[in-house]
């Protein structure tokens, strides 16, 4: 029972990876691009997620993990506006984004 | 003068290998001359091949002058092709028998090619012809001057070839590419039996030839070969080997499993079916029996095997030439039996009157055929002794001769008879007294065969006149000088063949004993005088036992006129088992070994089909595909990491 | 307390894990983008729990407002779009969802098997929460000084994005004029 309740390390480090394979199964199932842009944003989050949870426990003097996360939000964000951009150009050249109808490379 | 003609002899027997290769100097030249379109000369052609027969022939008579005066000296000339643990050589081998062959060989060669001048002169293949006998002249040279037995192989598949050639020489005759077809595939299994032999005669000399650094099984060494060997292997492995290269002899001298490609050699042009009987392939067999006489010689079995399948041969040969109607079968059956005498010969342990009996019987077949081919010519191509008759007023020449051949032939006069004489004596002598009743037998047969022939052709009735002429000298003069060879060679040789052809040590040649000599001339004459009263005087008596004996049933006329149905029943035989086995492995070839392959075509186009389809454009379908390899990798992992933790690793 | 710690975590992880199933099976593109948003706060909200202040102002500020804002505008003309009913049947998903399910086992239980073995460690505190206020301090301390080439080198990067995406508009503007 006190594992339920004093929560530690390891839980944090559960929903991390909880999150993670939500967020990869969403990857393969969603159709919209959108929703995959959002799924991407869930999994980089779920890793900084895990970056935190050891900084804070682990790492207490340096708190390094907490820098990394930062850096991981940046790319995240950096990378969703690509994936807009991107977006945007699919949507003028195809009028959907319905990722199943992205097949160029078939075959 | 004794001095001068021993060094030019000396000279000829060192480079009697010039003999080999003359012919084919020759065969060149004539395909130059036929070539040229309009000064192509058929006398050109003609000229080159009598020299160089007959220069073959300078050069074995000179060879036999020098094995005369040097009894014990044997020429061996070698050249090394290669040397491992056996050595192959090339090579001439000099010796009493080869250079007797190659005077006889010579001889015929060149009778032969003076009468087809006459013969193919309106043949569109003249030249081709000649080609043809001057390759034949060379393999049979080869052969009879080789040195070693693998040399001797080569060589007797060449005669094989050539004969092939010669015998579908008119290819555009159906009938003449069967035989030819059929002979060269008789004696091709005849071929596989002796390599066989001769395989296993090379495995088991070598142990004796290294130690000596020898050419493998040369002839000069055979004799201590053989005893090496039949100290080495058992008895039963030393017969099956003899077997083996006697099956080869067989199938060369048309003994009895092998016989029906003789027949198939009439399709041939005449003087080349006068070659082939004579001194061709057949003589191949008889000559290759000869050398490996120290081989059989030393199983008795074996010996007795020989005598027993010569003395069948001869028989049912015999038997068979009694019927039939066409005077070239009734000629080639008879070489078959009488090939079959001389292997009785061998195996009785008579060598030179065997030898004395083949050269006779090849001299005299050679004429009776010659004669036989420019009688039918003349006939206009009627081959069928029944409709011929009375040609003795309008081709005396022809019956002339082809009387002295028949009387030789029996063995009543002139040179068969010293040489069917001297054999009967050695049979006698050998002891059994089924072997010399079937010889006085054979005797009969081939006496009533030789004398209906010439009863129905040269006397009787006269039938429509329709003969021609075949006024060519070059036919009338090899015709008489092969028949004053036939009248003369028994007498001037008959003691040659006791002091200089001998098997170890001189024998003496047995011909003159008077009671055996009467019973032979009687058993001759009492033929010739049955098939006189039948064929020619036309006696009612002797007409109506005949028909009386034959009516009983048909069976035994058919039997000798369809030579026993021995080609229905190889037919047969290869129809119904040997097609269906070559069908069976077809079936196997096709589907199994094909299915292999099939099977791994399809593999890889079933592959290719699941790699391409799974090559979705989708992104989300690769990310599929990772998850499931990593997921698997994990479990594995995992599974391990259990299976350890749970063995206490 | 340790109790308002142990409620609030359970209640943050069940808000993330309901909106990232929402976000990812919702109809309409718009109400996916709302679960989002309430996801990036539950992140929010877990980073304040570890004691990460800063991280948990940037999340709200960067990704709640900025972000969101913008995918708002991005998603207007995808509205009307309506997907099929037979896409649940797609082998596709289930496939990768008994695989991901594999995955989470595995890792999770080699996080956990550390985690049984350790378990007094857990109870005598092997590994405690940091209580320091002062996480901005730390985080700026280790920008500026051990991590000072990467946080140059990210901020050349985004001055670079931010330039050329502008560029690559202004072109295409003056293309179409």
């Amino acid at each position: 029972m006190s594992v339920v309740f004093n929560i530690g390390l390891y839980h944090y480090l559960i929903l991390a990876l909880v999150i993670f394979c939500i967020g990869l199964w969403g990857i393969v199932v969603c159709k919209n691009i959108i929703k995959l842009l959002v799924c991407a944003e869930f999994i980089l989050n779920a890793a900084g997620i895990n970056f935190v949870a050891f900084a804070s426990y682990v790492d207490v003097e340096n708190l390094s993990g907490l820098v990394f996360s930062l850096f991981i939000t940046i790319f995240a964000i950096a990378e969703l506006v690509l994936g807009v951009l991107l977006l945007i150009s699919i949507y003028k050249y195809k009028r959907s984004a319905d990722v199943e109808k992205l097949t160029d490379m078939k075959g | 003068m004794n001095a001068v003609l021993t060094t030019i002899s000396e000279y000829f027997v060192q480079s009697i290998a010039t003999v080999l290769f003359l012919p084919l100097w020759v065969v060149l030249m004539i395909f130059i001359n036929s070539s040229i379109p309009f000064l192509a000369s058929k006398k050109m052609t003609l000229n080159l091949t009598l020299g160089s027969s007959f220069l073959g022939f300078v050069f074995a008579v000179f060879s036999l002058f020098y094995c005369i005066k040097n009894p014990q000296a044997l020429v061996e000339n070698n050249i090394t092709w290669m040397s491992t643990d056996f050595q192959i050589s090339f090579g001439v081998f000099v010796d009493n028998l080869s250079a007797l062959m190659l005077v006889f060989t010579s001889l015929i060669c060149f009778v032969v090619q003076l009468f087809s001048f006459g013969y193919m002169k309106k043949d569109e293949s003249f030249h081709r012809f000649y080609i043809y006998l001057n390759l034949f002249m060379f393999c049979i040279f080869g052969f009879i001057l080789a040195s070693n037995v693998i040399q001797s192989y080569v060589f007797l598949e060449l005669v094989g070839v050539i004969t092939y050639l010669l015998i579908g020489f008119w290819y555009k005759k159906r009938s003449a590419t069967r035989a030819a077809r059929k002979a060269f595939i008789i004696n091709r299994i005849g071929d596989v039996c002796l390599l066989i032999g001769i395989v296993v005669l090379v495995y088991f000399s070598v142990v004796f030839n290294s130690a000596q650094n020898m050419v493998t099984l040369s002839y000069s060494t055979l004799q201590f070969a053989v005893e090496t060997l039949y100290s080495m292997v058992s008895d039963n492995a030393y017969l099956a080997i003899g077997v083996l290269i006697f099956l080869g002899i067989m199938a060369k001298t048309a003994q009895i499993p092998m016989q029906n490609w003789i027949v198939g050699t009439i399709e041939a042009p005449a003087p080349a079916t006068a070659l082939m009987n004579s001194f061709g392939i057949v003589a191949v067999g008889v000559y290759l029996c000869a050398r490996f006489y120290p081989l059989f010689i030393l199983s008795k079995s074996l010996m007795i095997f020989i005598t027993f399948i010569g003395i069948v041969t001869a028989l049912i040969g015999a038997y068979v030439a009694m019927s039939q109607n066409d005077l070239r079968k009734i000629l080639a059956y008879s070489t078959s039996s009488q090939l079959g005498v001389v292997l009785v010969g061998f195996g009785v342990g008579a060598f030179s009157a065997s030898i004395f009996c083949f050269v006779v019987h090849g001299v005299t077949k050679a004429l009776m055929f010659l004669v036989g081919g420019a009688l039918i010519t003349s006939l206009k191509n009627e081959a069928d002794i029944r409709y011929m008759g009375a040609c003795r007023e309008k081709l005396p020449l022809y019956a002339f001769s082809f009387f002295i051949g028949a009387i030789s032939l029996c063995g009543a006069l002139f040179s068969g008879f010293y040489s069917e004489a001297s054999l009967f004596n050695s049979v006698l002598d050998f002891g059994n007294e089924f072997l010399s009743f079937g010889f006085l037998l054979f005797v009969f047969m081939s006496a009533f065969y030789l004398f209906r022939a010439y009863f129905l052709i040269f006397e009787g009735d006269k039938k429509d006149d329709i003969s021609q002429d075949f006024s060519e000298w070059t036919i009338k003069c090899s015709i008489v000088l092969l028949s004053l060879i036939v009248i003369f060679i028994g007498y001037i040789l008959r003691g040659c063949f006791g002091d200089f052809i001998f098997f170890i040590s001189p024998d003496k040649l047995n011909y003159l004993n008077l009671v055996q000599n009467v019973l032979l001339l009687f058993v001759v004459f009492g033929a010739g005088f049955i098939a006189y009263q039948l064929y020619m005087a036309q006696n009612k008596t002797y007409i109506i036992l005949k028909e009386k004996a034959l009516n009983k049933s048909n069976l035994p006329y058919k039997l000798s006129y369809n030579a026993f149905y021995f080609d229905k029943v190889s037919d047969w035989f290869a129809e119904s088992l040997f097609l269906r086995l070559c069908r069976f492995f077809d079936f196997i070839e096709k589907y199994v070994i094909g299915g292999i392959f099939v099977v791994l075509a399809l593999t890889t186009r079933v592959f290719s089909y699941i790699f391409s389809r799974s090559q979705t454009g989708n992104v989300q379908s690769y990310v599929t595909y990772s998850l499931i390899v990593l997921s698997g990798v994990l479990a594995v992992v995992a599974v391990l990491y259990i299976l350890g933790s749970l063995m206490g690793v | 307390m340790a109790a308002l710690e142990t409620i609030f975590f359970y209640i943050l992880a069940a808000v993330l894990i309901v909106c990232s199933f929402g976000a990812i099976l919702a109809r309409r593109v718009i109400s996916s983008l709302i679960f989002a948003l309430v996801w990036f706060l539950g992140v929010g909200g877990i980073y304040f729990l570890l004691n990460a202040t800063f991280n948990a102002a940037i999340q709200v500020l960067a990704y709640v407002s900025a972000l969101l804002m913008l995918l708002f505008v991005a998603v207007i003309p995808f509205e009307k779009e309506k997907y099929s009913f037979w896409g649940i049947l797609k082998p596709r998903i289930y496939i990768s969802a008994l695989s991901l399910l594999i995955i989470f086992v595995t890792l999770a239980w080699a996080i956990v098997d550390d985690y049984l073995v350790h378990i007094l460690d857990i109870m005598s505190g092997g590994f405690t929460l940091s209580r320091s206020l002062s996480t901005v301090y730390t985080i700026g301390e280790r920008l500026l000084t051990d991590y000072s080439v990467a946080f140059e080198l990210v901020a050349f990067v985004m001055f670079i994005l931010t330039v050329s995406i502008g560029m690559i508009c202004v072109i295409k503007q003056n293309e179409e004029v």
